[in-house]
């Protein structure tokens, strides 16, 4: 497996300013990880430990203050938008929240054409593929985001994170807010699509049952760091950071 | 065991649809019971029943309700109970803290005896202690709590005034799960040192065995299958219990494909004829789609379902 993502030193700090004082927040402390093409790779940890940020860095959705972000061989950290946008289509992120990648006002069918490149026939029809191919009928093509339910909703932001081709996406606790029936369903189809179509998978979730499910690596991060990296089966087996071993203990309590 | 509640053949709706169908359990004192099921099943409706807190187009059209001695369906003075023998806490607790005023503040707000401003205080403070947070919280306003330290003093407000009954609608489902399992633990340790029942709201059935005595299953407004967390979790019998159990990722290894269930939990408006998890059910057979499936006791457990009672030759 070759790597498609490499990251040194990244750091980043945000600043929150209360009533009186500005105060510093470390979000990520040196970080450094590959992402191997191909893979799955999970990312745990509790709230606030800088997971989000740490996927939105790599895509370059935030720029951070230190380190490297280097994509297939390119230097990216630096790049002016300009430049960038012709490898923005290759990498997505999906929310756990799908209102956030939908716009309310444009039927889903829409949304999902915007993303794909040809002539309208040729796109429409891409988009009607790609939506069968969650399980969304072509007869729903023209409805709006809150006609469906949540895990549809999730579905159709996970088309539309597909329509540009991407061969990386972030997954960031894409089925926090779904039942655990359909919690299944679209874990099955993370499976499928990466088979499908190549991928590879930043599989943020603070849940370890889906992660030791799904990830073939794992990365632990605890106050801006990664306190522990490696395979997944390894990691649950012997897991060496203290912060690791009582995750792992109140995830598999019940 | 003393029971504490019990709900009777209760059926919520309108003229047009029925949310709850003869829903019967019950409670005992220092018990914690769960409610199962997939989303809009009817697990937050049966606890809006229980304190009268239904939207306005809905209405309890049968059944009684007895809550320590009183049957709350005719009864009429339910701000008496609201928030003193019956507490609640709820998913969200953000959006029931007033971002306004101190955690102190509310809390304090929330005492129904008339004590003086100095023993108010001190109560809070105790029971801000005792509920995990530091006195502290006392002078601190929502927002500068996380999300666990919120769903905590939400606690501690819901119990200051000793309740009987805790009424938990999905209260850890926002929060990530070592601070979850905190509130888990702290839940637990309330029924014996507050003499507290709980009835607990949660769509992961493994987090219900984990916390609860008992377990209901409910399918579209109907309890499909109730007894002993145990043996609900262990050795599941109605076809839908089954299927939510096999949906869990933890039931499988890396690579294999999780078994979910086919379908969708029916819109009210046009539920199945007979059994309501027939359209999605493998056992089904004609009876199934005619008639709905009574509640028979066996192996501990009460189930609604043909498959067991000797009628799926017919
Ligand atoms: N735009 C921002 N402005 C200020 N602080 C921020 C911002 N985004 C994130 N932070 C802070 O950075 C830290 C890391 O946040 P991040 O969202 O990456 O955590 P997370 O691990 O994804 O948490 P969760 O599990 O709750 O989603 C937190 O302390 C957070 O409050
Ligand atoms: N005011 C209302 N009028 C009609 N139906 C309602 C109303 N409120 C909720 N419902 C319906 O009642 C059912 C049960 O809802 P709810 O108890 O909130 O489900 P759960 O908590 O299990 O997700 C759902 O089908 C929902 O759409
Ligand atoms: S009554 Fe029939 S359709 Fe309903 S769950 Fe039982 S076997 Fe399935
Ligand atoms: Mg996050
Ligand atoms: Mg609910």
């Amino acid at each position: 497996m070759g790597t498609l993502w490499k990251v040194e030193n990244l750091t980043k700090e945000f600043e929150i300013r209360s009533e009186f004082k500005k105060i510093k927040v470390t979000a990520l402390k040196s970080i450094n990880l590959e992402i191997y093409k191909g893979e799955i790779l999970g990312l745990a940890g509790e709230s606030g430990s800088g997971k989000t940020t740490l996927g939105k860095v790599i895509i370059r959705l935030i720029d951070p203050d230190k380190g490297k972000i280097i994509y297939r061989d390119i230097d990216i950290t630096k790049l002016p938008e300009r430049v960038l946008r012709k490898y923005r289509k290759n990498f997505q992120i999906i929310f756990q929240d799908p209102y956030k990648s939908l716009n309310p006002r444009i039927p889903v069918g829409l949304t999902v054409m915007e993303g794909i490149t040809g002539n309208k026939k040729e796109r429409y029809e891409k988009a009607v593929e790609l939506l069968n191919l969650v399980g969304i009928k072509e007869k729903r093509f023209y409805d709006y985001p809150h006609q469906f339910s949540g895990g549809e909703r999730q579905r159709i932001a996970i088309t539309r994170a597909l329509s540009t081709e991407p061969e990386f996406i972030v997954c960031d606790e894409p089925t926090s807010n779904l039942d655990v029936s359909i919690q299944g369903q679209i874990l099955n189809l993370f499976i499928e699509l990466k088979e499908k179509f190549n991928l590879t998978y930043l599989f943020i979730s603070h849940n370890l049952k889906i992660i030791r499910f799904l990830a073939d690596r794992v990365g632990i991060m605890y106050k801006g760091e990664i306190v522990e990296m490696g395979k997944t089966e390894e990691i649950f087996e012997n897991p060496k950071h203290s912060y690791t071993q009582k995750l792992i203990e109140s995830s598999f309590a019940f | 065991m003393k029971k504490l509640l019990n709900v009777r053949n209760v059926v919520v709706g309108n003229e047009e649809i029925k949310i709850l169908r003869e829903i019967s359990f019950e409670v005992n004192e220092k018990e914690i019971v769960s409610i199962v099921g997939e989303s809009g099943c009817g697990k937050s409706m049966t606890l809006k029943t229980i304190i009268k807190l239904l939207p306005k187009n809905l209405e309890i059209l049968s059944g009684e309700i007895y809550f320590d001695g009183i049957e709350i369906v005719k009864y009429d003075a339910m701000e008496k109970i609201r928030g003193k023998e019956i507490g609640m806490i709820f998913q969200e607790p953000s959006s029931y803290l007033n971002p306004l005023f101190t955690i102190g503040n509310q809390v304090e707000e929330a005492i129904k005896e008339k004590i003086e401003k100095k023993e108010k205080k001190e109560r809070v403070i105790k029971i801000l202690k005792e509920m995990g947070l530091s006195s502290n919280v006392y002078y601190q306003y929502p927002h500068q709590l996380s999300g666990g330290m919120q769903q905590r003093a939400m606690i501690a407000m819901s119990l200051i005034n000793n309740p009987k009954l805790l009424l938990a609608d999905e209260p850890t489902t926002a929060l990530d799960l070592t601070t979850a399992f905190g509130i888990i633990d702290l839940l637990k340790n309330l029924v014996t040192k507050y003499n507290l029942s709980i009835i607990f709201v949660t769509h992961d059935i493994s987090l219900a065995k984990y916390i609860s005595d008992k377990i209901l299953v409910m399918y579209a407004g109907i309890i499909v299958e109730k007894g002993p967390s145990n043996l609900v979790y262990t050795n599941p019998l109605h076809p839908y219990t089954q299927k939510l159990i096999n949906c869990l990722p933890e039931k499988y290894k890396k690579g294999e494909r999780i078994k979910t269930i086919e379908g969708q939990v029916p819109s009210l408006k046009d539920l199945p004829e007979g059994c309501p998890f027939s359209p999605r059910c493998e056992y089904k057979k004609k009876i199934c789609e005619n008639y709905i499936p009574g509640e028979i006791k066996i192996e501990e457990r009460n189930v609604r379902c043909f498959k067991y009672g000797n009628f799926m030759e017919s």
